[in-house]
């Protein structure tokens, strides 16, 4: 039996890293989002609110790089948070209520928005919008740790405690650690890092993260991303490749297939702020634990394919990350080999594998011909 | 005074099939005109492994007849895998542009692109796609060398 640490290649490691360049927010979409975070920015500190300290930050998957395309269908959801420093106490529904008079007086926002229980919806008609959650400071808690409005079961909004920016600083402490020093926490908004730059764990979430929304297909059976990145993150190891990062989150969830043992998942900078409160509905749990046996099997099936039939490898990935992202990657390789068959640097080593290090002899030219 | 132009002398089948035995996994030998060589291919490190034989009859104007034995190459649907002559076997370059001719060492040319074949199939079975160009029989391009 192949265990969830049996070694995996470098070329599966590079293939698995093309997949999930192909799922996450792409260049184009990250320009437009940091183009108009400014906008909102500057907006909201122009609007009535600014008369009070404001700042503006991203939170979430968007924050600590580790978006994923959504399945066909659904928009890029980036949250960002208004943190404002008002003098006195305020009502949740107030403060919602004063963001969505803000937004709604604009001429340039008002036909663009929709009001959410605990948010405003700002939506941009390409392809993503931008969730903006007012806050205050939690001066019980102190630090980066704020108060956002909450919906109860019974529709009444109260202050629920969370911490974004100390999350995000926890996951961006985590081994390994982000070499280059423009992946370390920057506020309001995290470096656009390309896939080349992400560390290995900010990867495994991602994979993790689109295996989950391809096999729970069901959104209200979905786990929070949240939730799946506390635990990739927890189960973070000190080995800095893609491989044993999938391997450790993936031996590590194996805590969760007792569908009778639910465990609780805190935020660790703010160990007061339950993050999965959606398990406390069973079937949600019942689908997490679910899907976490199916990729634990995947995984160990996965891992027997690489050179041993390169097509069932590319199906199994299909299986388990859709077939678009893998396929783009699978062409993105064989693109780069046809290049270096075009610029006389391939050649063939021992056992017939190509290679794209000139050896002695590269390939001749030829065309392929035939029908 | 006319000038001729000298044909290339074939390469001996003895000498191919030595070239071929210094490639590791393979064997060649060569019976009166006729080499018959078989070998094991791996195109790429998350590939399987692909058993190929090489027929090539010194002398004739047929190209080296290349076929791939285990596992045999599959259709994609209703497809089947591009550039192919009729019995199956590989067409690996244009026949009229003279890319390969006796004068070549099989080891150095039709070999490493049985292998580069083998990507492009492989690529085009998970993508549908052939990445590695080519032309087809009566298309414009055949004839552009000549």
């Amino acid at each position: 039996m192949v265990t969830a640490y049996a070694k995996v290649s470098h070329e599966l490691e590079r293939l698995l890293g093309l997949i999930a360049a192909n799922v996450q927010l792409p260049p184009s979409l990250d320009t437009k989002a940091r183009d108009r975070y400014e906008t909102l920015t500057r907006f909201l500190r122009q609007s009535p609110l600014g008369k009070y300290p404001i700042l503006v930050y991203a939170q979430g998957s968007y924050r600590i790089g580790t978006t994923v395309k959504p399945l066909s269908g659904d928009e890029y959801d980036l949250d960002f948070v208004m943190e404002i420093a008002l003098p006195g106490l305020v009502e949740p529904g107030d403060l919602v209520e004063a963001l969505w008079a803000v937004f709604s007086s604009s001429t340039m926002y008002r036909g663009m928005i929709q009001r959410r229980p605990s948010c405003i919806r700002v939506l941009y008609a390409d392809e993503f919008h931008m969730d903006i959650v007012p806050a205050i400071p939690d001066a019980g808690h102190g630090g980066t740790a704020i108060l956002i409005p909450r919906q109860s079961e019974d529709g009444a909004l109260h202050w629920h405690g969370t911490n974004p920016r100390g999350y995000a600083s926890w996951f961006e402490s985590l081994p390994p650690r982000a070499i280059l020093e423009k992946a370390m926490a920057v506020e309001p908004l995290p470096p656009a890092l390309s896939a080349a730059e992400k560390t290995p764990l900010q990867t495994a979430v991602q994979l993790y993260k689109r295996n989950h929304h391809v096999n729970v297909t069901d959104e209200h059976l979905r786990t929070a991303s949240v939730v799946m990145t506390t635990i990739a993150g927890a189960s973070a190891g000190g080995v800095d490749t893609l491989g044993s990062a999938l391997a450790d989150l993936v031996e590590s969830l194996g805590a969760y297939e007792d569908p009778d043992h639910i465990p609780i998942v805190t935020n660790p900078a703010a160990e007061y702020e339950v993050l999965s409160e959606k398990w406390s509905e069973r079937a949600v749990f019942a689908a997490f634990g679910s899907h976490a046996r199916r990729l634990r099997q995947d995984w160990q099936q996965l891992l027997q394919l690489p050179g041993r039939d390169f097509p069932a490898m590319a199906d199994k990935l299909s299986e388990m990350f859709g077939e678009p992202p893998v396929t783009s990657a699978v062409k993105t390789v064989s693109a780069e080999r046809q290049k270096a068959r075009e610029t006389r640097t391939l050649s063939v080593a021992a056992g017939g594998i190509l290679v794209t290090t000139p050896t002695r002899h590269t390939n001749h030219p030829h065309t392929y011909f035939g029908d | 005074m006319a000038i001729r132009k000298r044909t290339p002398t074939a390469v001996s089948l003895a000498l191919q099939a030595s070239h071929i035995n210094a490639l590791s996994n393979w064997d060649a030998h060569g019976g009166y005109r006729l080499l018959v060589a078989t070998g094991s291919v791996r195109p790429t490190a998350l590939s399987g492994q692909y058993k190929v034989s090489i027929k090539y009859q010194l002398g004739s104007s047929l190209p080296p007849r290349v076929q791939v034995v285990d596992p045999p190459l599959r259709s994609r649907g209703d497809t089947q895998p591009p550039h192919r002559y009729d019995g199956g076997e590989l067409c690996l370059y244009l026949p009229r542009r003279l890319e390969w001719t006796p004068s070549m060492l099989i080891s150095i040319t039709i070999i490493p692109w049985i292998s580069e074949y083998l990507e492009c199939y492989e690529t085009w079975l998970v993508t549908g796609e052939w990445m590695g160009s080519g032309v087809h029989p009566g298309e414009r391009n055949e004839h552009a060398a000549d």
